[in-house]
């Protein structure tokens, strides 16, 4: 044999880019839609005991009861009560594309309008007011980017600003 | 239970924030001191329960890596993963081996080794919570519920303002964690801390300080479960397991809101129904005056607080005055976390295993420097996990 026939395989190295594929499934699938066409939050209300699901989901958190057939679909939002907040000097990475939010940023746990007998809750940024001026129980409204930016994630919501009430 | 269960063994290795050795290596090591502790030898460990977080040290099924250096080749072995709480449910998982006569003797090994971005491009912190934000929901949580920082902070700030906490009485509490952690050899943070150097330590979330928050540890811990038909033949100082529950609660943070949105107090939720039954089936009434010793998973010294009132230790709001009273110093009434706790070590993987194991120590008189003082009889451990579950264990000197 000759020598050409054992030369050593060079090793290849790919880079391939990188995301993360959740399947969202039916209810959150409407949920994400309703987001990006009709900028709305849509959620369901437990038909067995009233329980607020944001997102929808079709077995009830609280009491196991099934929304499957006929859900009872509701609007909630566009104001929530601001439940807690928390301003974050850590970097995050976000799982969903594996970006970096860095720097100083504004989270709220929102307690979103329901007809429900609880609120729906929701994380997400809050905007518009400097953190010394943000309090618990503050009326919050949320704003949407212009629709063909949105994609049917969270951030479809810029962020959350007070109502002023 | 059927037939009833002792602990017999407990090992851990020194506990570090980078470790020279490699994750089957801490096994090996709090394999073997376990063994020793125990007096047997690897052949007579007839089954073992593995925990881990495989995500954390970049596996997906350690248990291949795992296998010559824990001794689970051609054993019956079975391998739980339920987060910071993995090694509660190992080892009630190996409880209920034993009591239901599956075995005689188990062992527990729970190891953490962290592997992610080198630390110049991504410190550790944020790549971890990445990591616990993976079991919150995909569409609307992952891309900004902020991991155990956020969420117990938070909490730390409904704490505050429900109970009137002020900052000096955590910190007092954390430098009792200190203290402690101070006489243990094994711990991770053994310096000894003023309330100063505790007030001054930097701010991650308000109210949350970084010495506030559990470090991130490597290290591991292994514990030994005998029944009672051989307990005798093993050891003379047996430490009983008088009962034992876990509890998980629901994904949203809206089946949370008494946790992170309170209205009067703030509650674990899980751990509220885990020591309700806990209690009841066991005589507990009284539980801050019938317990001798608590060790309890704490992710940060607010939680330390909290958690004291979800378990009855403290009245509604009022665990920081118990605290700051020196009430749950190793000497105190109530001592609370003799080894230093989670704030002082946390390995996540091995943190529950270690609350179990040293709770084992303080009720056997083994646990030398941060020994209790006063000889403790009964005594309650508790696990924690972002992923919502609470495990509990309820250790006796006296057969039950």
């Amino acid at each position: 044999m000759s020598d050409t026939t054992h030369k050593p395989v060079p090793p290849t190295r790919l880079r391939t880019y990188f995301s993360m594929d959740y399947p969202v499934g039916l209810f959150n699938g409407r949920f994400a839609r309703e987001m990006r066409d009709n900028g709305r939050l849509i959620g369901i209300v437990c038909r067995h005991c009233g329980f607020s699901m944001l997102p929808p989901q079709a077995v009830c958190t609280v009491c196991h009861g099934e929304n499957i057939k006929d859900p009872n679909w509701v609007e909630m939002g566009p104001e929530a009560t601001v439940a807690g907040f928390m301003t974050f000097n850590m970097p995050f990475i976000d799982t969903n594309d594996l970006s970096v939010q860095k720097g100083h940023y504004t989270v709220g746990q929102l307690m979103v309008d329901s007809p429900g007998r609880t609120s729906g809750f929701l994380w997400h940024f809050i905007g518009g007011a400097d953190a010394t001026q943000l309090r618990n129980g503050m009326r919050v409204r949320a704003i949407y980017r212009p629709i063909d930016e949105r994609k049917g994630l969270m951030t479809d919501i810029l962020h959350w600003v007070p109502t002023g009430e | 239970m059927k037939r009833r269960v002792a602990i017999v063994g407990f090992g851990q290795t020194e506990m570090t924030a980078h470790s020279p050795f490699t994750k089957a290596e801490l096994a090996n090591q709090a394999v073997r001191r376990a063994l020793a502790d125990a007096r047997i030898t690897m052949k007579q460990v007839e089954e073992i329960v593995l925990g881990d977080i495989d995500w954390v040290s970049g596996t997906a099924e350690s248990e291949m890596e795992l296998a010559d250096f824990v001794g689970h080749y051609r054993k019956p072995l079975v391998k739980i993963e339920t987060g910071g709480t993995v090694g509660g449910s190992a080892a009630i998982s190996a409880i209920h081996h034993v009591a239901a006569g599956a075995c005689d003797v188990a062992m527990i090994s729970t190891t953490s080794k962290f592997v992610g971005p080198p630390g110049d491009v991504m410190p550790r912190g944020p790549f971890l919570q990445a990591g616990i934000s993976s079991g919150v929901h995909a569409l609307t949580e992952k891309w900004c519920a902020i991991g155990a920082v956020g969420t117990l902070s938070l909490m730390a700030a409904a704490y505050a303002k429900l109970s009137g906490c002020p900052e000096e009485a955590v910190a007092i509490a954390r430098v009792k964690a200190s203290e402690n952690a101070a006489r243990n050899p094994f711990a991770h943070l053994r310096e000894r801390l003023s309330v100063e150097q505790v007030m001054q330590s930097p701010m991650l979330t308000a109210p949350m300080r970084q010495l506030h928050m559990c470090p991130i540890t490597e290290g591991s811990a292994s514990i030994i479960f005998a029944s009672e038909d051989v307990v005798d033949q093993i050891t003379d100082k047996p430490v009983w397991v008088k009962d034992v529950v876990s509890i998980h609660s629901a994904q949203h943070w809206s089946a949370l809101q008494d946790f992170i949105a309170p209205k009067e107090r703030c509650v674990l939720p899980s751990l509220q129904k885990a020591c309700e039954i806990l209690y009841k089936r066991n005589g507990i009434t009284r539980p801050a005056q019938q317990l001798d010793v608590v060790e309890m998973y704490e992710p940060c010294t607010w939680a330390e607080l909290v958690w004291m009132e979800t378990m009855g230790l403290a009245e509604p709001n009022q665990a920081w005055r118990m605290a700051a009273s020196g009430a749950t110093a190793i000497d105190g009434a109530l001592p609370i976390n003799p080894s230093g706790g989670v704030t002082c070590t946390n390995g996540g993987v091995p943190s529950t295993t270690q609350r179990f194991g040293e709770l084992a120590l303080q009720i056997r008189g083994d646990a030398g420097a941060h020994q209790v003082p006063r000889e403790p009889r009964l005594g309650i451990a508790t696990g924690f996990g972002g992923t919502g579950w609470t495990p509990l264990l309820l250790l006796s000197k006296d057969k039950p």
